[in-house]
């Protein structure tokens, strides 16, 4: 009995703080509509505001895709690009967030098209290697890692990233957009243009994987 | 074959995406499977141990740089999308000096234009045989790869742009494309010619 | 340690091999909407054997003989169709057409780089020859008006890469 009492008061907990953030999101989420209505008006400061608020999850997001900071840098202004083409056809039946997710999600899946057939031919490692990358160039600039960068490269997070390399593409951003980013299944469904039912086996294979290395993280909780 | 909407229900729940009645139907029948409540928790835990570890926002490097990138970008895009408006009739505000003038003024666009694409074409000049299609237009063409050439002409007679590629390796001989998956016929070319022709005849 | 998945691995392959659960509509990313078609053949020119081609090729309509035959650099005695594939036009992201697939010997990439109009498009175009990129171009493609690109040698010839806006 107590501990269905104190099951019943923790599910409470974790819905009451899911409930908070929700709140806090709902906010952000009539911040962003309002910045996109005056963006559509042709309001170049509104739209840079909304590249501002959301330029950190895309990046995130595609960074832990395609693995190169330049590359996700380069992906990320795509993103951005194309949302402002598409923002007239903008309306407020989702999220501004997911809307730019499914963006990412095509801007990725096309450059990892192209990046099969080049590599299919010429194997150039040189492209790939970031410390091979022309500095001077206009489109890359240069990569320090910074003291954020090195507090945050705990050996768990390279586990948990190597582990996610492991998976394909799909599995990979299922996890991400649902674990990391916290979109819903029917969200991540329509950013990856598929079912509910393959949102959730993808989920659950990849999820697997993960929590068999994480077994001895949340044990020692 | 049918759905079970009780499945789904329970993975929703067990990610606490249920709301309202819904959710509480579920605590309702979570409150006796201590198996259910505890996946929960653990699924709870998984989650806050890897949304700990892989952030949902990362501050990209040079943040103000990548705005400025964007808007050039989207600037870029703008001027792309921008071309000169062809001379249309307007019957409402044409006076008689424009619809006189404006004839004169295309023709001599005309010869302007062939006398620049010739001198364009360099040697490859003698084999324009017509002028440009559209002279308000040069495609830019691009060949990345060394010891590769590429000259570009509009042929009138065929109603089309031709693009010459000159010193791309040959294909070995070896190549075998018999298994290619679509080959169009006879029949089926013919209407796409067709097509073409008739294409062709509205342009001209 | 009992794995936190359990309870989910039955229900799940359930789920994955029943569900047909509608998704919610929401919304879609308008740089997916489709502007257009592009036709992309390709043709084996020779003024040898045209046999050399193989079985699989195909004779050419008259008129587009003809046509080609109005080319100075595409007048040869005889073609074939070795392959086509025809692929959407993206509002603004990138296609590809892989006329002789499986192979990929062949390959055009484009997309669009400004508004497309009722009969034309104006295309960032790439042909990759053996995996290579080796020709960029910002074609003007009007419908009845292709772009005709005189490729490699092979087998005693030349293919011919015929792209074009289908009409619908």
């Amino acid at each position: 009995m107590n501990k269905d009492h104190g099951d019943a008061s923790k599910s409470e907990q974790g819905r009451t703080k899911s409930s908070s953030k929700k709140d806090e999101a709902s906010g952000d989420h009539e911040e962003d509509f309002r910045l996109v209505a005056l963006a559509q008006q042709g309001d170049m400061s509104a739209y840079d505001e909304l590249v501002t608020r959301h330029r950190g999850k895309i990046y995130a997001m595609i960074r832990n895709m395609v693995k190169n900071d330049a590359d996700a840098w380069d992906l990320s202004q795509d993103v951005f690009i194309k949302a402002w083409k598409a923002l007239p056809r903008f309306e407020a039946r989702a999220r501004f967030s997911t809307w730019l997710f499914r963006i990412s999600h095509n801007v990725v899946y096309d450059w990892v098209r192209k990046r099969k057939i080049e590599s299919a031919g010429e194997l150039n490692d040189e492209i790939f290697d970031r410390d091979r990358i022309d500095l001077s160039a206009r489109t890359a600039p240069a990569f320090v890692e910074s003291p954020d960068d090195a507090l945050s490269n705990s050996e768990l997070r390279e586990k948990i990233s190597a582990a996610l390399e492991t998976l394909s593409p799909e599995h990979r951003e299922a996890v991400m957009l649902k674990d990391v980013q916290g979109l819903s299944y029917k969200e991540i469904a329509d950013v990856m243009e598929c079912t509910l039912g393959t949102v959730m086996s993808r989920l659950f294979y990849a999820r697997q994987k993960l929590q068999n290395l994480l077994k001895n993280e949340y044990e020692s909780r | 074959m049918n759905t079970n909407p009780d499945e789904i229900k329970l993975a929703l729940w067990l990610d606490d995406e249920l709301t309202g009645s819904e959710f509480a139907e579920m605590e309702a029948w979570a409150a006796t499977q201590p198996d259910q409540l505890k996946a929960r928790e653990e699924l709870r835990e998984y989650r806050s141990i890897l949304s700990a570890h892989m952030p949902a926002s990362e501050e990209l490097p040079y943040p103000d740089f990548f705005n400025s990138r964007v808007n050039q970008g989207i600037r870029d895009t703008q001027v792309a999308e921008t071309k000169p408006v062809a001379p249309t009739t307007n019957p409402a505000g044409s006076s008689f000096w424009k619809s006189w003038l404006m004839p004169v003024a295309a023709c001599a666009g005309m010869v302007l234009a062939f006398s620049i694409g010739r001198h364009g074409f360099g040697e490859s000049a003698s084999i324009v045989s017509n002028p440009p299609l559209n002279p308000s237009v040069n495609p830019v063409v691009y060949t990345p790869e060394e010891g590769v050439n590429a000259e570009w002409y509009a042929s009138t007679g065929a109603d089309a742009t031709v693009i010459v590629l000159a010193g791309v390796s040959a294909i070995p001989d070896s190549t075998d494309f018999s298994q290619t998956v679509y080959v169009p016929t006879i029949r089926e070319a013919d209407r796409t010619a067709t097509r073409e022709l008739e294409g062709a005849e509205t342009i001209k | 340690m009992r794995s936190i998945f359990q309870p989910f691995l039955s229900i799940l392959i359930a789920a994955v091999v029943s569900l047909q659960v509608d998704i919610a509509i929401a919304q879609d990313d308008p740089g997916r909407a489709e502007v257009g078609t592009l036709e992309v053949t390709v043709y084996y020119a020779t003024n040898g054997d045209p046999s050399a081609a193989g079985d699989r090729a195909q004779k050419v309509p008259d008129e587009i003989v003809k046509r080609l035959g109005k080319v100075e650099h595409l007048k040869f005695l005889h073609y074939r169709a070795l392959g086509a594939e025809s692929q959407e036009i993206f509002r603004t992201y990138e296609n590809w057409a892989q006329p002789l697939k499986p192979s990929d010997e062949i390959l055009v990439r484009f997309e669009p780089s400004s508004k497309p109009k009722v009969d034309e498009v104006s295309l960032d175009l790439e042909l990759w020859l053996s995996r290579k990129k080796i020709l960029k171009t910002n074609a003007l493609l009007k419908k009845g008006s292709p772009l005709y690109v005189l490729g490699p040698e092979w087998r005693g010839g030349r293919l011919i890469i015929a792209v074009a806006l289908a009409r619908k």
